[in-house]
């Protein structure tokens, strides 16, 4: 192949005209099943061809691998921090629960110690008596 | 053969046809692109909004409401989260699903079972509710359910039924479709009725409907936030990318003046009046003297804000229930709770009667119109209007002080004529009679009164001894207040500091004192009259030996029943140093004297001395006081039996021993507790043994020292509280524990006197 | 070749088919000789495949993530679908280079056992399907004792159908010159016959697919064009028809019909509020319509939590086109139109009629599969079920693609296109 051109070979749509003598087109080439009927390449060709498609392969790959892992990556941590996030909201939720639990819970205990139980409780049950005033003896400290 | 040609042909036309396909490919490419470019560019708005529609939930974040606190930061109210549960009844028609008929009706008879094991209803009413609105899509279970049911009931939604569709597959129906919860808030109020008429309560949504809930609503309620985010479908917790986040301001909190402990004192007392007396309401405020803050507020009857719809007075639910008519019915339920709900203290405009006294003769002291030598023949005429004092008793010759104390209609209606009209309206309108008070609560109520230009001698002459008039509890305890405080009249408050959320102090209360009423010289005059009064006049019962309490007691007319009459008290506490003033109104009492020294005195002198020694605040004791006081036990504990015995004995106490041990291991009362003398004293010499009990025996009606008698029989301490320990013909009138309870052998049960005489307080 | 005009006059008597002689190419060189493939292979192909590959597990993961997570057969762990998908990728390239190392002279010889065997297995998925999720309701899959693979028979069909194609439009040349109707009608035959094999699994877009392929490898295999035009214009005829007719079938009967009728009554529906039959679709047309023109972003699909189901599979583009936007997606296509390109390009230099024509099959297998898929993702057509290549999830179709992906790399080989750039 002569051209290098990456875009497209042109060439290939055009079989009427010949490369080598365009003024001498009526020559034609033998009757082959091939479809192109080209002259065969050199061993030595086809072994650099292929140890060259080999390096750009391994090129390739890398560059594929590397893609990989950074796209792959970006990918990942959004998935992480999704489910970090739904993991606060679920703990968040339990907090808040426990949050009203709890109020639950004191609002029952104070009104299980308030003040009037517990003097009910102070007086029936244990035979105690609020102080009087009269019983503090009050000191000057100066 | 054309074989060469016919090759080139058919390489030229292998590359057409290539082409061709390639062609047709590459203009399906550009169809691919072109579509995606109308659905992505073109159509992309309004699927993007149909998506959205899906996805985003537009969830409202509920402001925590603040809290309330008393003055020592004891929680009154706090709001926490609860759950609604609801039933979906569509759900449970076949015109919803495809689920056959028959796991449909399973479904309906387990979820309706359950939920009502759960939450304690009837079963074949929920069901029967369920079927009659299948067509609702939304039916309400139950509300404010809190975690515990609220986990039944998700435990229940996690399970479903199990059947065969047509196709003979197993297939599963969770109870969840036909089940919802949905987040509700629910207020709690830890100590029940507490100052209930006062903080009032929330309605749906935690919204303040009554009391500071409602004066104070806008700042308790904060503001809701808003979270705008994209759900998944199945509602799991994987979803959260959160779009719009609108923090939600939470409520602030309020610290009141109201101390709790004080609140229950005089609470305690009321309801103890308002069994006693039969009345129909009685209210009480008490005030800090030198803020006008007020430290305790309550009406009775009253009512538990957990449960404001429930009707606490039990004579009214009876009188309720028999009501057929259920229109009749309907209005009684909400009469009876708009009765118990409303804050009588602030909103009743009562007559004041004899308390005004107080302040007509702090009017004559200031202008110098007061008799100091008056003689009352117990009648008096104004044009033709004749007045008399009460039970047309003549009090003789008398000073301020002693008329005062006496109560005497005659004096003070000629202080009132020597004041004239204009002088005497100044006054009333000074000690703030004529306009509200500015308390931070709803429902102020308005005062009647004279306009000062239409008021005529006649009506001058009722007024100076309070009648003919109305005031609010409010007003008359401001006006005390300026009295004790030296003639400021303070602005009276309950919310003494607003908190945010983070605990920041965003408002505090200043006491503010709107003016200078009278002068701190004439204050010290009314105080030492009232004082007098307490001491020897007509509110004796409200004596409390130790603390100074001055005071007027009142009764008067009812403004709009005849026949009816209001009992107050209006007090200042001790009066040498004013700490406290108090009002006591009771309300159309129905006892056998209903005077306010009858009634509503004994209540002050309870709360008073309650309060006072609970604020720490020193006795002075007369000798003869002293001499009646109580002495303190020593410690028996570890002492040889015999000898514990016999030192008992010696410091005057009866003794009684419980075991067969040698040594005491225990004693009731304990080492330090005061007790009067000739009380008893258990000692146990046994470890482990059963408490021995004692039953408290029934004081009410005695006199002291058959109390005293009595308590040594049965086995009690007993503590003698109320009007002057010295005073003659005291009867003991209401105990701390009830008669028959069993108490610990040896336990202190509080007895309160009060003067057994009738007292004429007109 | 076919179909030219002054070539009937040269063939007037009937010969009988047996009678006319078999072209067998002759390895004529160096090149054409041994077991493996000489020469480099062409490394734009082979970028476009990495390229894709890669993209398409990563878009895969994406999109599967939150699916797996919340999926009972996987156990709830989100990356199950990467794990295997990544493990049959890997597989896939193993096979894909060491396919392309064979000398694709190589295949000619297996072309018609592979023919045998894709028949034979489309033939038991009928009589012995695979149950998948505990359902036997498509016959479209075929498990392999004692390992447990899954697989579909018609994927493996598909490449079946090419490589015999490529195999007989070379091998009997001549007989399509000289006995051109009966030569077509057998391979109309063959084509139909395979399709119908698909269809009665159920399985209408593979039967689509494969009536596609079939019928584009006799165009370039020189099947008469008129024919072609002929076929065109009934195809256009018969969709009109089955729309008119869809159209006109009333409310009441609509919920009676097959599931294939169901689809084709939702797809002329555009009810965007449909829960039922449209639901896939209309979620995937939100999810497009979200990513706009420069997407959401890498990850940030919104339609993926649990709103468009089995995202992973057939209807991965949507999230595609949710998360990269119209850019991403016209990025795509063109990828996977220079693929098809570059695969022409191969071919058209390939030294054999065999290795140009299973080349272009399977590159326009690889097209129209993805326009067909991209066209059912844009509501264009009724939902049929076409996986995406590169992109969807699913092992044995992956490591057939990237077999296919071998095939063509070894004919590259051998092809005279430039190879250094």
């Amino acid at each position: 192949m002569a051209t290098n051109n990456l875009a497209y070979d042109f060439d290939l749509f055009d079989n009427t005209i010949n490369r080598k003598s365009s003024a001498a087109p009526k020559v034609d080439a033998p009757v082959k099943p091939h479809v192109v009927p080209k002259k065969p390449r050199s061993r030595r060709d086809l072994k650099e061809e292929a140890k060259y498609s080999r390096r750009q392969a391994v090129k390739i790959a890398l560059v594929s691998l590397l893609l990989l892992v950074f796209l792959g990556s970006s990918v990942y941590c959004r998935a992480v921090v999704m489910d970090l996030d739904a993991q606060k909201q679920e703990l968040e939720t339990v907090m808040q629960e426990a949050e009203s639990e709890n109020v639950r819970l004191r609002s029952t205990v104070d009104s299980m110690y308030s003040i009037v139980n517990i003097s009910a409780y102070a007086e029936k049950n244990l035979g105690m008596i609020k102080k009087d005033g009269y019983q503090i003896n009050y000191y000057e400290v100066n | 053969m054309a074989g060469k040609k016919s090759k080139k042909v058919t390489r030229k036309e292998t590359m057409i046809r290539s082409i061709v396909v390639l062609a047709l490919i590459i203009i399906l490419f550009i169809a691919n692109i072109a579509s995606l470019f109308y659905v992505q560019i073109v159509n992309g708005d309004t699927y993007k909004a149909y998506a959205e529609n899906n996805q985003l939930e537009d969830n409202v974040i509920t402001a925590q409401r603040g809290v309330i606190y008393d003055c020592n930061m004891n929680i009154l109210a706090e709001s926490a989260a609860v759950w609604k549960v609801y039933v979906n009844p569509s759900n449970f028609t076949t015109s919803q699903s495809k689920i056959p008929e028959s796991v449909l009706k399973q479904g309906l008879d387990d979820v309706s079972n359950k939920l009502a094991e759960i939450f304690e209803l009837d079963a074949a009413e929920l069901k029967e509710k369920f079927v009659s609105q299948s067509s609702y899509k939304y039916v309400l279970v139950k509300a404010k359910v809190e975690k515990t049911q609220r986990d039944l009931v998700s435990d229940f939604m996690k399970q479903y039924i199990l059947y065969k569709d047509s196709s003979n597959n197993d297939r599963m129906v969770y109870y969840s479709f036909f089940i919802g919860i949905e987040a509700d808030t629910k207020r709690y109020y830890p100590s029940g009725n507490l100052a209930s008429t006062l903080i009032g309560f929330t309605g749906d949504g935690d919204t303040g409907r009554y009391g500071l809930e409602y004066e104070y609503d806008e700042i308790l309620t904060g503001t809701d936030g808003r979270q705008i985010y994209s759900n998944s479908a199945m509602n799991t917790n994987s979803s959260v990318d959160f779009e719009t986040v609108y923090d939600a301001e939470q409520g602030s909190s309020l610290v009141l003046t109201i101390d709790e402990t004080i609140q229950r004192y005089l609470e305690d007392a009321l309801d103890q009046c308002y069994k006693d007396t039969k009345c129909d309401t009685c209210y009480g405020i008490i005030m800090d003297v030198d803020t006008g803050a007020i430290l305790a507020m309550s009406t009775k009857n009253d009512y538990d804000p957990n449960s404001p719809s429930t009707i606490y007075n039990e004579s009214v639910m009876a009188q309720i229930d028999e009501i057929v008519d259920e229109k009749a019915k309907n209005e009684a339920i909400s009469s009876a709770r708009q009765n118990q709900w409303s804050n009588n203290a602030v909103s009743d405009v009562y007559e004041p009667g004899s308390v005004f006294k107080v302040f007509t003769l702090a009017a004559g002291i200031e202008e110098n119109e007061v008799m100091d030598s008056f003689n009352c023949t117990s009648h008096i005429k104004i044009i033709d209007t004749p007045y008399n004092c009460f039970k047309n008793k003549a009090h003789g010759l008398e000073t301020p002080n002693t008329a005062l104390a006496n109560s005497c209609n005659t004096y003070f209606i000629t202080v009132g004529q020597r004041l004239g009209v204009s002088s005497f309206c100044k006054y009333f309108e000074a000690f703030g009679f004529t306009e509200k008070t500015g308390i931070d609560l709803p429902g102020e109520g308005k005062s009647i009164y004279f306009d000062p230009d239409e008021m005529s001698k006649v009506n001058l002459a009722s007024c100076s001894f309070g009648q003919s008039f109305g005031v609010t509890g409010i007003q008359m305890i401001t006006a005390v207040n300026a009295i004790a405080n030296g003639g400021k009249l303070m602005q009276p408050y309950v919310v003494s500091k607003v908190v945010d959320n983070d605990g920041n102090v965003v408002k505090e209360t200043q006491p503010y004192a709107r003016r200078q009423v009278i002068s701190e010289s004439t204050c010290r005059q009314v105080l030492d009259a009232m004082v007098q009064t307490v001491e020897t006049g007509t509110a004796k019962n409200a004596y409390v030996a130790g603390y100074n309490v001055a005071g007027k007691t009142g009764t008067s007319d009812n403004l709009t029943n005849v026949g009816q009459v209001a009992a107050s008290f209006a007090g200042i506490a001790p009066a040498n140093d004013p700490e406290i003033s108090i009002i006591i109104v009771v309300d159309n009492p129905k006892s056998t004297s209903n005077t306010g020294g009858a009634v509503a005195a004994p209540v002050a002198a309870e709360v008073i001395e309650n309060t006072l020694t609970y604020l720490n605040v020193k006795r002075n004791y007369t000798k003869e006081e002293a001499g009646e006081l109580n002495v303190d036990v020593a410690n028996f504990v570890g002492t040889d039996i015999e000898t514990a015995k016999k030192n008992a004995r010696d410091a005057g106490f009866t003794v009684k021993v419980s075991g067969e041990g040698d040594t005491v291991v225990s004693q009731c009362p304990a080492y330090g507790q005061y007790i009067p003398q000739d009380g008893v004293i258990i000692l146990y010499t046994e470890k482990d043994s059963k408490t021995v009990k004692a039953k408290v025996p029934d004081f009410t009606g005695m006199g002291v020292s058959a109390v005293i008698g009595t308590a040594t029989q049965a086995g009690v301490n007993i503590k003698i509280s109320g009007n002057a320990l010295s005073s003659s013909g005291l009867v003991a009138y209401r105990q701390n524990i009830e008669k028959d309870t069993e108490v610990a052998y040896g336990s202190t049960v509080t007895v309160y006197f009060k003067s057994g005489s009738v007292i004429a307080d007109g | 070749m076919p179909a030219v005009p002054n070539s009937r006059k040269n063939v007037k008597s009937r010969k009988k088919l047996s009678q006319i002689p078999r072209i067998v190419p002759k390895a004529k060189d160096y090149e054409d000789k041994g077991l493996f493939a000489k020469g480099g292979f062409d490394i734009i192909f082979l970028l476009l495949v990495c390229v894709l590959l890669t993209i398409g597990v990563v878009m895969m993961f994406s999109a599967s993530y939150i699916s797996a997570k919340n999926s009972a057969t996987t156990g709830g762990d989100p990356y199950y679908y990467l794990k295997r998908q990544a493990i049959f990728a890997v597989i896939g390239l193993v096979a894909m280079l060491l396919i392309s190392k064979i000398n694709h002279n190589v295949f000619r010889k297996i072309a018609p056992i592979f023919f045998v065997i894709s028949f034979a297995l489309l033939v038991i998925v009928l009589f012995a399907p695979a149950e998948v999720d505990g359902k036997e309701q498509f016959k479209r899959w075929l498990e392999i004792p004692v390992i447990g693979l899954r697989f579909q028979p018609s994927e493996v069909a598909k490449f079946g159908l090419i490589i015999f194609l490529a195999w007989a439009f070379e091998r009997y040349q001549k007989h399509f010159e000289i006995r051109k109707w009966t030569m077509t009608f057998i391979f109309f035959g063959i084509v139909i016959g395979f399709a119908v094999l698909v269809f009665a699994e159920d399985h209408l877009s593979g039967a689509i697919l494969m009536l596609g392929i079939g019928l584009l490898m006799g165009f370039l295999g020189g099947v008469d064009w008129k024919l072609y035009a002929l076929g065109a214009l009934f195809a256009v005829l018969a969709v009109v028809i089955v729309i008119v007719y869809v159209k006109n079938i009333p409310d009441e009967e609509k919920e009676l019909q097959n599931y294939m009728i169901k689809r084709i009554i939702s797809w002329l529906d555009k009810n965007y509020t449909d829960t039922d039959q449209r639901y896939q679709t209309n979620q995937s047309l939100f999810a497009l319509g979200s990513g706009g023109f420069f997407g959401l972003g890498l990850g940030n699909s919104k339609q993926k939590f649990l709103y468009l189901p089995e995202p992973q599979n057939d209807f991965i583009f949507a999230i595609v086109g949710e998360e990269l936007g119209f850019l991403g997606c016209a990025f795509i296509v063109v990828l996977f139109a220079l693929l098809v390109w570059r695969g022409f390009s191969i071919a058209l230099k390939a030294r054999s009629v065999f290795g140009r024509l299973i080349t272009m099959g399977i590159v326009v297998q690889v097209g129209l599969q993805t326009i067909l898929n991209i066209l059912v993702v844009t509501d264009m057509m009724p939902n049929t079920g076409i996986s995406l290549p590169f992109f969807s999830y699913g092992g044995s179709s992956l490591v057939m693609l990237l077999a296919e992906m071998g095939f063509v790399l070894s004919v590259s080989r051998s092809s005279r296109i430039s190879k250094k750039h």
